[in-house]
């Protein structure tokens, strides 16, 4: 196929799934449309852990802190400040890229598997945070944002709620997306990248690894950040038991399983978290077992298919090579080699 | 296809809704009921105390209910360390089962959908989202936990939809004027707390009180209910320590309140921390007067202390014990004890109390179907507020069922101090009644 | 003074129980290079099969053993035929996570469906009863637990410097392919540590179920968690690390819970871990761990 003819069934292929994810609020009822924001939310939230563990090699099993730290500065800044909205994602999108390079600073001296310990040490330590800190929090029996404070439709735009909300969110998905495949195709990407490969080469190349390594930890984190205050305006509710170390396993499946290292594996793994276990609820599958199948069904995944769903796509279509051929950063096959240092 | 259209029918149907209840004005009485097991409904009374369905962003007075079917739902803790609440719903769902196999109220049959939230308010709330939008459930019932509820309330106070007879005693629930569409059922925590508080003033004045509690309104509602109950006594309180839900152990906890000089212990605990807190208390070489709250006297809950541990633990009773060989010749007791195996009720179960009140849950919510005459949500809540000395499933002697609108929006209010044997709960005492007086006891 | 013994005591007998699963970690670590995710979850279906023979009416002490026994049987069948396809830590760290990751999910739903989400009673090992020293006291449990905990510590030492098998493991460890090289069957050495570690899981898991004296599917991840901190305060390589990280974790988390109000019960271990990153900071190996050298 030429590069002409590729580009314009890419083009196309954009268009149509364009056309069919602005049409479908439209279509479906009020609380599915409710399950898709969270599919978007957990997209995002996804897309900045992948920049982190994708494509920089530094495994985090934390993200979900992140986006709890972003959901609860919107929520709190919502319900007691009064603060409007969108103005919220940018505290929280500060805030969360504040505690990243914060965590990301003493994660240089730790490697590898030290430093998913101590994400996972993050995670866990999260939501013992917000019971410490529960007036300000509401803990384990959460905050919930009253009825006048929603994040509702503005009248003008003739949309019910839960549409509203996922086309705002699409827009945030949209452009997040964008921005990080920019960011991945052009020099600094490729700096992170190479850190993840081989740093001590990269560092002889010239490349500043400290600095990248900070600010990659950074914006992942400010990613999730605005993918957790996202999420506050779909559920207006958080609580304590919501953050916990089963949601930083979640984003971290999501990646895997969409493929680490991609640009579109974090949204089909965030949509597959999501929906197989609403699948199997309602196929009547017996609610103990489909954890079981679940998580047997990642242990086959990685061992037939390490690149996710997106590798063994591509590896059907014989995309590697052709691309490999354009120069562009190589789809990663196996996965970072984190634990390299550990002998 | 979703238009604005749509919003103008919701509209036009809630303003015909509320001008057809404007016109109606005061409920009708109803024949008392016959059919169900041990209950007697009062005489009826005309509603002194309607609920305003203007307000409701879209109001459905019938969903979920058919020709020959009520669509009901539940939230509830069904795996993890609040499990054993799970097993409420085997009292109710057999209550049902026998009244669907006698053609169901006034022909329609009960259907039953629930779904399990571990005890996490925030799934709760998602539960509640499916239950009402996916399966189109009429109201949801016997919701378990004080967060649970709390998560939900607003939503479902907006779409004016009942949460009938929580399973919680929170006092929260009393916030008629806010919140009409949530009704409670069991005794509020603070009155739990007075009525210890009573118990210390006539055995133990002068005790020396060291306080456990979930840390969130569950905990808080006794802590200050014995704080306001002890003013101006010689009771005082030593020390006073929480936990989380999440936490898997208390023996932290315990080991400090253990060395502080108290000579008696407040459990406000739930789910299997009761015991938790019990064994802990036996290991730390401990032996207050312990009092544990109300929604631990369940054989699976406080049963599961090592022996030993909950020999003579005090706490509120309002419910007859199935293991209490005093009620084997009631006649209420009886039919549980056979209707409930003709129904579903496995050997054991059928001697739990938690299974006894989800037996007399579900007499309750059938008692309010049969009464509130045509069936719409806002009848249904109606009824709730309007009871007059109603007995209904295994309710003890004495104890009956009264509800007044704002005044008096709480359901049952007179209980008796247990003390467990190690088999069940011996009664101590008289009943004591907060009738009315609920709200007195610490606000919401 | 007694506040501070019964907190000690405390703090110990907590601590061995993390111990005793850091331990499993370090087995794994030590023998394959990777952290198992899963330890917590093989642990609970270990215990659960103890539970169920105590259930029949086995004598417990027996049934920890058997459990032990069949457990070793899984840890090694699991390494076989779930991690080792996968593919080499170094090589597919993140992948090896997820699989780990995946067997905990499944594991933990699979006792639950297997033996219901209800909590069970378990039994209480070394009794209820008490020795008073001084004005604290301290539980048979506790004694008990502890000395375990120092008898595993003494086999595994005896194993790993005395015998063929411990030397095969260090030496798979340290090198595998020159290992290899020289006859040693390195996937029957990975099987072995991957049995070990189960074993030594199912009997930690049937301690801290016996000290809480109720069994459910959802009491070790949070034990997962203390035990991470453990090994990784120990140093992931060191079985001796993993115990004085155990007990060392056990003692900050229930002092400084205690004593520090600002930590206070919710903060525990959040302190811990902030202590483990101070030590790692100045340490990254931790405290008994082997100095890493990268290899350019």
């Amino acid at each position: 196929m030429t590069d002409r003819r590729r580009f314009a069934v890419k083009a196309i292929v954009v268009v149509v799934v364009g056309a069919v994810l602005l049409y479908l609020p439209q279509q479906l009822a009020s609380f599915e449309v409710g399950n898709l924001n969270k599919v978007i939310c957990f997209a995002i939230a996804a897309l900045g852990l992948n920049l982190l563990t994708g494509y920089n090699g530094q495994i985090s099993i934390g993200h979900g802190a992140f986006f709890g730290i972003g959901a609860y500065t919107s929520v709190i800044l919502v319900a007691d400040h009064g603060w409007p909205h969108f103005a919220t994602i940018a505290a929280a999108a500060a805030i969360a890229f504040v505690v990243g390079v914060l965590i990301g600073l003493p994660a240089l001296r730790i490697e590898g598997l030290y430093l998913a310990l101590v994400t996972l040490a993050l995670a866990t330590v999260f939501p013992q945070l917000i019971s410490r800190f529960s007036d300000l929090t509401g803990g384990s029996q959460g905050k919930n944002v009253r009825l006048p404070d929603r994040f509702t439709a503005p009248d003008w735009t003739g949309l019910e709620n839960d549409q509203w909300k996922y086309y705002v969110f699409l827009a945030f998905a949209a452009v997040a997306f964008l921005l990080v495949r920019n960011l991945v195709h052009s020099r600094a990407g490729r700096a992170i990248i190479s850190i993840r490969d081989n740093e001590t080469a990269a560092e002889t190349l010239g490349v500043h690894s400290a600095a990248y390594k900070v600010a990659t930890f950074g914006v992942s984190a400010m990613i999730a950040g605005i993918a957790g205050a996202l999420y506050s305006f779909e559920t207006s509710f958080v609580s304590a038991g919501e953050f916990t170390i089963n949601l930083s396993i979640t984003f971290l499946v999501a990646v895997v399983v969409g493929g680490a290292a991609t640009i579109i594996g974090p949204a089909v793994g965030a949509f597959l978290v999501v929906y197989i276990p609403i699948w199997l609820d309602d196929a009547g599958a017996d609610p103990q077992l489909s954890p079981v199948l679940f998580g047997a069904s990642l242990i086959l995944l990685m061992m037939a298919a390490p690149g996710g769903i997106l590798g063994l796509y591509r590896r059907l279509v014989g995309w590697g090579s052709r691309r490999m051929k354009k120069g562009a950063p190589p789809p990663t096959q196996s996965t970072p080699d984190a634990l390299a240092s550990v002998t | 296809m979703r238009t604005r259209n749509r919003w103008m029918g919701v509209v036009a149907i809630s303003l015909v809704l509320s001008l057809a209840a404007a016109a109606c004005g005061g409920r009708d009485d109803d024949d008392t009921s016959s059919g169900g097991t041990g209950g007697t409904a009062g005489d009826g009374s005309e509603a002194a105390f309607s609920i305003d369905t203007d307000n409701c962003s879209s109001y459905n007075p019938t969903q979920g209910v058919t020709d020959n079917t009520i669509k009901i739902g539940s939230s509830f803790p069904q795996s993890g360390l609040f499990s054993a609440f799970a097993k409420i719903s085997v009292g109710y769902a057999a209550y049902f089962d026998y009244i669907n196999d006698q053609g169901g109220v006034n022909g329609r049959q009960i259907e039953l959908i629930t779904k399990n939230d571990e005890y996490l308010p925030d799934r709760t709330k998602q539960n509640v989202n499916e239950l009402v939008q996916s399966d189109g459930v009429f109201a949801l019932f016997n919701v378990v936990g004080t967060p649970n509820n709390l998560a939900i309330r607003d939503d479902l106070g907006d779409q004016c939809i009942p949460d009938i007879y929580t399973a919680t005693g929170s006092q929260l629930w009393g916030e008629t004027e806010a919140y009409p569409w949530v009704i409670g059922s069991i005794p509020t925590y603070p009155t739990e707390a007075a009525i210890f508080a009573d118990w210390l003033k006539a055995n133990k004045p002068t005790a020396k009180v060291a306080i456990l509690s979930q840390n969130d309104d569950f905990g808080q509602g006794y802590v200050e209910g014995l704080k306001a109950a002890i003013d101006g006594t010689e009771i005082s309180i030593v020390n006073e320590q929480t936990y989380n839900p999440d936490d898997p152990d208390v023996k932290s906890q315990i080991t400090t309140l253990s060395s502080t000089d108290a000579d008696t212990a407040l459990l406000a605990t739930t789910g299997a921390k009761c015991f938790q807190a019990l064994n802990a208390v036996r290991e730390a070489n401990w032996s207050p007067t312990i009092y544990i709250s109300g929604t631990c006297t369940s054989s699976t809950i406080v049963g599961l202390a090592q022996p030993g541990a909950n020999d003579g633990v005090l706490s509120s009773i309002y419910l007859m014990d199935p293991a209490d060989p005093q009620w084997d010749s009631n006649a209420a007791m009886q039919e549980f004890q056979t209707l409930g195996a003709q129904h579903g009720i496995a050997g054991e179960d059928l001697q739990n109390g938690i299974v006894g009140y989800g037996w007399t849950m579900g007499a309750l919510f059938v008692e309010t179907l049969k009464r509130a005459g045509d069936i719409t949500r806002q009848s249904v809540m109606e009824t709730a507020y309007t009871w007059d000395a109603l007995e209904v499933g295994l309710l003890l002697p004495g104890i009956t069922i009264n509800t007044s609108g704002a005044d008096d929006p709480f359901p049952i209010e007179q209980m008796q101090i247990g003390q467990y044997n190690g088999q069940f709960w011996e009664l101590q005492g008289d009943i004591v009644s907060f009738e009315g007086e609920t709200s007195d006891y610490i606000g919401g | 003074m007694d506040l501070f013994l019964d907190r000690f005591f405390l703090g110990l007998q907590q601590g061995a129980v993390y111990a005793s699963v850091a331990m499993a970690l370090v087995l794994i670590y030590r023998a394959t290079g990777l952290v198992n995710f899963a330890q917590g979850e093989m642990a609970l279906f270990s215990t659960f099969i103890t539970w169920q023979l105590w259930d029949d009416g086995w004598n417990i002490v027996l049934a920890i053993v058997v459990s032990m026994v069949l457990s070793f049987v899984g840890g090694a069948a699991i390494e076989r035929f779930l991690i080792r396809p996968v593919g080499e830590v170094k090589t597919n760290a993140l992948s090896v996570v997820i699989v780990t990751i995946g067997l905990l999910l499944a594991l933990n739903a699979l006792a639950g469906w297997i033996w219901g989400v209800e909590s069970k009673t378990f039994p209480k090992i070394f009794g209820t009863d008490f020795v008073n020293i001084g004005p604290a006291s301290i539980s048979y449990q506790a004694l008990g637990v502890l000395a375990v905990l120092a008898i595993e510590v003494v086999l595994l030492y005896l194993l790993f410097q005395k015998t063929k098998v411990g030397l095969a493991m260090r030496a798979v460890t340290s090198n595998s392919e020159s290992s290899r090289l020289v006859g040693v069957r390195v996937g029957r050495v990975l099987m072995f540590g991957w049995g070990l570690a189960a074993a030594v899981g199912a009997l930690a898991g049937a301690l801290y179920a016996s000290e809480l004296a109720t069994l459910d599917t959802s009491i070790m991840l949070q034990l997962l968690i203390y035990a991470f901190a453990a090994a990784t305060l120990g140093g992931f390589d060191s079985p001796v690390g993993a115990v004085v990280g155990g007990l060392l974790v056990g003692e900050v988390t229930v002092m400084l819970g205690g004593y520090v109000d600002f930590v206070g019960e919710d903060l525990r271990l959040g302190a811990a871990f902030v202590l483990i990153l101070v030590v790692l900071l100045v340490k990254p190996e931790g405290l008994f761990g082997r100095k890493l050298v990268k290899r350019v």
